[in-house]
């Protein structure tokens, strides 16, 4: 039987039930064992509140964010053939975020900013794709640097619509442009679009392993490029977008954990796509525990969290992969 | 449908051509080619640089698209295949080989397993592995299973390449270049493979080559890629002189036979 790296899986999963348990645990009140009990047995009280309708859907939503946003970069660096993919930093969780922000504004219900979303992230998608495939495919340096300017635009059309909001709003900004947890966006469409990610992305995991050789190597092995391309780049815009309505852009857990779980299990996607949403979950569960007990009772956003892990991490990449000669 | 490499289907040829079309960039490649490449048949396309051999290969494993016509894959139409299909009958080694992501040696020559594998059970199984390693072990990289890609040399990344295909298990071969980054010896241990894949197998091979020495001893068969879109084809006894090597090389050809080889060799 080929060797199946399945040990990293189990403690990844480990892992995310660790963090789980950490970030509905710890807070800026001190529950007891008795009140413990309480909240989980009683149907009220300050324990009971604090448990089901804080910690619990913010944890909940934390790890759908988390696992989303790994996913998505996963799924973007194979169709780029480039480890440095990831929505924050091309761009796309800021269409998502204008997407959301412009449907909000015009007045759009819940559903309609997700929809808004989703036309966001996968214009940009689309967007950042085109523009950067010239001749010779996507060179790393032409991919980042279009990522770059349409990821900064979309900062700028946040900040024009936001001033043009009322006051009231300027909370939304750093919820929109860093990524926070803390207004308490209900995780049930991030839950289930990430279940509908996993359905979808497994049974593609092989075809995208071969996807990952090149255009005519896959479809000498039987993969249907024109298909799958399409699928995939709206599969990783829609995992991006849930992401994005439920906690703003947060940063760089596409770019952070795929890397991370290569390192520990190899690039084979059957276990990189899984293994990146146990460590997206894990990260950005870990990271708002951080943010909300770091200076508690001040809440950070987790946008910021991420961000400082991140952004040492990706220049790191950067510069190894410039050594190596880099990576077309 | 026989899933054999190379049987089944009686006398229809496993890979032919109906008034194929082929060019790129406005060039014609050839013009209304109608051939079939038989089972047991290996045979050696050679042309100048640029003169389509690449383009030609990979219209016939149907990743391009024709000008013009048809290509059959065992009398059936191969667009009308789906993909997986295709790949499970035909493989295709391309010129270059680069992964943007890294892999273990036995990773990367399992992918040729990727057509027969179930879609749903992703994973391959201790036969896959077997054929996986076997391929190794024919192209001697047997010692190298567990090495990373990455760590390996141009030569060895093409026979790791070879051995990818090999672990496809097609009826139709399409080589492109496959001795361009090999020693004399993986050469000819190279060419030898894939000549006796379709002597002893029955499996038919098209393999693009630069040299006509290799290619009058290995192959049966040739075919002549000359500039303005003219072909000759047909056995290699036929085709193969000092005249066409000239005029395909556009430079002074001279034949030295030694023993039952023949040598082509620039005058």
């Amino acid at each position: 039987m080929p060797p199946r790296p399945t040990l990293p899986l189990v403690a990844l999963a480990l892992l995310t039930a660790l963090s789980f348990l950490l970030a509905v645990g710890n807070g800026s009140v001190t529950l007891g064992w008795t009140q413990w009990w309480d909240a989980l047995n009683g149907s009220s009280g300050l324990a009971h509140d604090v448990v089901w309708q804080l910690r619990l859907p913010r944890a909940l939503a934390a790890l759908a964010v988390g696992a989303l946003l790994a996913m998505a970069g996963a799924l973007m660096q194979v169709l780029l053939r480039n480890p440095l993919a990831d929505p924050y930093v091309l761009g796309i969780s800021g269409g998502a975020a204008v997407g959301a922000l412009g449907a909000g504004m015009l007045g759009a219900a819940a559903a309609g900013a997700s929809l808004g979303a989703l036309a966001g992230a996968l214009g940009s998608t689309l967007l950042v794709f085109g523009l950067a495939h010239g001749a010779g495919g996507w060179t790393t340096s032409r991919l980042l640097l279009t990522g770059v300017v349409v990821a900064t635009g979309w900062g700028a059309v946040i900040t024009l619509l936001l001033a043009l909001a009322p006051d009231q709003q300027l909370r939304g900004m750093l919820f929109w442009l860093i990524g926070d947890l803390g207004a308490g966006e209900a995780p049930w469409r991030a839950l289930i679009v990430l279940g509908v990610g996993l359905t979808v992305g497994m049974p593609l995991a092989r075809e995208l392993n071969v996807l990952g050789r090149g255009e005519v190597t896959a479809m000498a092995l039987g993969v249907d490029t024109r298909v799958l391309r399409p699928v995939v780049y709206l599969l990783a815009s829609l995992l991006t977008a849930a992401a994005v309505t439920t906690a703003g852009s947060v940063g760089f857990v596409g770019l952070v954990v795929p890397h991370l779980v290569r390192l520990a299990a190899g690039n084979d996607l059957r276990i990189l796509l899984p293994g990146s949403a146990l460590g997206g979950a894990s990260l950005v569960l870990l990271a708002d525990t951080v943010a909300r007990s770091l200076l508690a009772p001040m809440q950070l956003p987790v946008g910021a969290i991420t961000a400082i892990i991140g952004v040492p991490l990706f220049l790191y990449l950067l510069r190894r992969e410039a050594r190596s000669g880099g990576v077309a | 449908m026989n899933a054999q490499p190379g049987g089944g289907q009686g006398s229809v040829a496993p890979l032919a051509t109906r008034a194929l079309s082929v060019s790129i960039g406005g060039k014609t490649i050839c013009g209304e080619l109608s051939l079939a490449f038989n089972r047991g048949e290996c045979w050696a396309v050679l042309g100048i640089n640029g003169s389509g051999k690449t383009t030609l290969l990979h219209v016939l494993a149907g990743v391009r698209k024709a000008a013009a016509g048809e290509i059959l894959l065992d009398g059936a139409v191969l667009a009308r295949h789906s993909r997986r299909r295709i790949a499970q009958r035909l493989a295709l080694l391309p010129q270059d080989v680069f992964d943007a992501f890294d892999s273990t040696v036995l990773e990367s020559a399992l992918i040729g397993r990727h057509p027969h594998v179930s879609r749903w059970w992703q994973w391959e199984d201790a036969d896959d592995e077997a054929i996986a390693l076997a391929a190794l072990a024919a192209v001697d990289l047997a010692g190298l299973t567990a090495r990373r890609v990455s760590t390996l040399s141009g030569g060895e990344r093409e026979r790791l390449a070879i051995a990818a295909v090999l672990t496809q298990q097609p009826g139709v071969f399409l080589l492109d270049e496959p001795t361009s980054h090999l020693d004399i010896h993986h050469q000819l241990a190279a060419l030898e493979l894939f000549s006796g894949k379709a002597r002893d197998e029955a499996c038919t091979v098209l393999v693009s080559l630069h040299d006509a020495s290799l290619a009058a001893r290995f192959c049966s068969h040739a075919l002549l890629l000359f500039e303005g879109g003219e072909v000759a084809a047909g056995a290699v006894g036929e085709v193969l002189s000092a005249e066409s090597l000239t005029r395909l090389y556009r430079h002074p050809m001279r034949e030295i036979g030694d023993g039952g080889l023949r040598l082509f060799v620039p005058v």
